[in-house]
C-alpha cells in the first residue's frame, strides 16, 4: 500500500526541470503537412541558447548535430543533407541554455 | 533511452554532490575555528577526507550522467566527447572547475597544519561555483552570486558541525571537550543563523517577483517545505543552545545521550533539507523562468 501511494506521489509531481526556455517557433511547425521536404530545420527560442542535437525518426531516420564550436543563439537553423521522403516525422531536439539547464521538445510533421 | 525515472536520478546525484560539498566545505571552514583543538580537528579532517572524495566522485558520476543526458542516447552519451566540449563551454563548466578546485583546496586543507588561506579559500570557492550555474544566474546577478555563496557557507558550516558535534557526545570526546566544543558552536553558529536567514530571504525576495505565484507552483511548494524543516531545525538548535548544552555541566552522562539524540535528528532534518535543494534544482523549473 506505502508503495502504491509512493509511487503515485512520484507520478503526480509536475516534471519540469526540462522546461526552460521554451521554445517560440519551429520551420517546419508542430502538426504541419508539407507538400515537399525542407530544406532545413529551424528553431526559434525564447532566449538565447546551444542546440546538442536534433534527431528525426519517422519514415527516414536522421541526426542533425551543430559543430562543437556551434554558437549560442536564440536561433538555429540546420540544413537537411538530404531530401527527406514522403511521411510522418517526429523531430527531438535538445538544448542547453545559459543557466546549464538542458531543454527538450518535440515536433510532429508530415510530407505528403 | 532514458525515460521517466532521469529525472529522478538526476536528483538523486545532485542530492549527494550537495550534501557531500557542504559537509567538505563545512568541515573545512570549522577546521579554521577549532585548529587548537586537536581531538575534534581531528575528527573534523576525517570527515572532510571523506566528504571531499565522495564530492569529487559524485562530480565525475554527475558530469558523466548529463553528459549522457544531453545526447539522448542512453549511456553511449558519457563517451561523448562532444558533450563534455559543450559542457565545459556553457556555466556547467565553470561551476564544475570552481566546485572541483574548492574541494581540492578543502582536501589538502586536511593534510598538516591547515592554515586559514587554503580551507578558507577553498569553502569559498566550492560555495561560489552554486551561483555559477542554475537558477542563481539571473539579474542582479552579482548580488545573487554572494547571497547564494554567503547563505551556502554558513548552511555548510551548521551542517557539518552536526555529525561531527554527534560523534563527539557518543564517543569520540570527553564530556569537558565535548561542552568547550558545543559552547564555542553555539556562539559563532547565532552569527550563521542570522547570515543564513538574511541572504536566503534576500535572494527569494530578489529573484522572485510574484512570491504567491511562486508558492503555487511545484518550486514553491517545496521552497515552502524546505523552510518548514529549517524552523524545526532552528527550534532543535535553540533546544541544544539553551538547555542540552548548558546541561552538560551538571548531568553530563544523560545530557550528553540526549544531545547525540538530538543531534542525530537535526542531522535527519539537514539531510531532509538537501533532498528539498535536490529536487528545486532538477525536478522543478522556476515559475516564471
Amino acid at each position: 500500500m506505502n508503495k502504491r501511494i509512493f509511487l503515485a506521489a512520484l507520478l503526480a509531481f509536475p516534471l519540469s526541470a526540462f522546461a526552460h526556455s521554451p521554445l517560440l517557433s519551429s520551420e517546419p511547425s508542430n502538426n504541419a503537412r508539407l507538400e515537399q521536404s525542407p530544406d532545413s530545420f529551424q528553431l526559434s527560442f525564447k532566449r538565447e541558447v546551444r542546440l546538442l542535437k536534433l534527431k528525426l525518426e519517422g519514415a527516414q531516420e536522421l541526426v542533425l548535430k551543430p559543430g562543437p564550436d556551434a554558437a549560442q543563439s536564440s536561433h538555429h537553423e540546420l540544413p537537411l543533407p538530404t531530401a527527406l521522403a514522403a511521411g510522418k516525422y517526429i523531430a527531438s531536439w535538445r538544448a542547453m541554455g545559459e543557466d546549464g539547464h538542458l531543454m527538450k521538445g518535440r515536433i510532429k510533421f508530415s510530407i505528403r | 533511452m532514458m525515460g521517466l525515472g532521469d529525472e529522478y536520478l538526476a536528483a538523486l546525484l545532485q542530492w549527494g554532490v550537495v550534501t557531500a560539498t557542504c559537509l567538505a566545505l563545512g568541515s573545512a571552514l570549522l577546521s579554521c575555528v577549532y585548529s587548537g583543538n586537536r581531538p575534534f580537528l581531528s575528527l573534523l579532517k576525517q570527515q572532510l577526507r571523506l566528504a571531499a572524495c565522495c564530492a569529487l566522485l559524485g562530480l565525475v558520476l554527475q558530469t558523466a550522467y548529463t553528459a549522457a543526458e544531453m545526447y539522448d542516447e542512453g549511456l553511449e552519451g558519457a563517451f561523448e566527447p562532444n558533450m563534455y566540449h559543450f559542457i565545459w563551454q556553457s556555466s556547467l563548466g565553470t561551476a564544475l572547475a570552481l566546485r572541483a578546485a574548492g574541494l581540492l583546496l578543502c582536501l589538502l586543507s586536511s593534510f598538516g597544519r591547515p592554515g586559514l588561506v587554503l580551507p578558507l579559500f577553498g569553502a569559498l570557492l566550492s560555495a561560489s561555483s552554486f551561483a555559477a550555474s542554475g537558477h542563481a544566474v539571473a539579474e542582479p546577478r552579482l548580488l545573487l552570486a554572494v547571497l547564494i555563496t554567503v547563505h551556502l557557507l554558513c548552511i555548510s558550516f551548521w551542517f557539518a558541525a552536526v555529525p561531527a558535534l554527534m560523534r563527539g557526545a557518543f564517543s569520540a570526546l570527553r564530556l569537558p571537550q565535548l561542552r568547550d566544543v558545543a559552547e564555542t558552536f553555539g556562539g559563532v553558529a547565532a552569527l550563521a543563523t542570522a547570515l543564513v536567514v538574511a541572504s536566503g530571504a534576500l535572494f527569494i525576495l530578489l529573484r522572485f517577483e510574484d512570491i504567491w505565484g511562486l508558492l503555487s507552483s511545484g518550486y514553491g511548494l517545496t521552497l515552502l517545505a524546505k523552510l518548514t524543516l529549517v524552523v524545526v531545525i532552528f527550534a532543535l538548535a535553540a533546544l541544544h543552545k539553551w538547555r542540552l548544552v548548558p546541561g552538560l555541566q551538571n548531568d553530563g552522562g544523560r545530557m550528553t545521550r540526549r544531545l547525540g539524540q538530538s543531534l542525530a535528528l537535526e542531522l535527519l532534518l539537514f539531510l531532509a533539507i538537501f533532498v528539498c535543494v535536490a529536487a528545486m534544482t532538477r525536478l522543478f523549473t522556476l515559475p516564471h523562468g
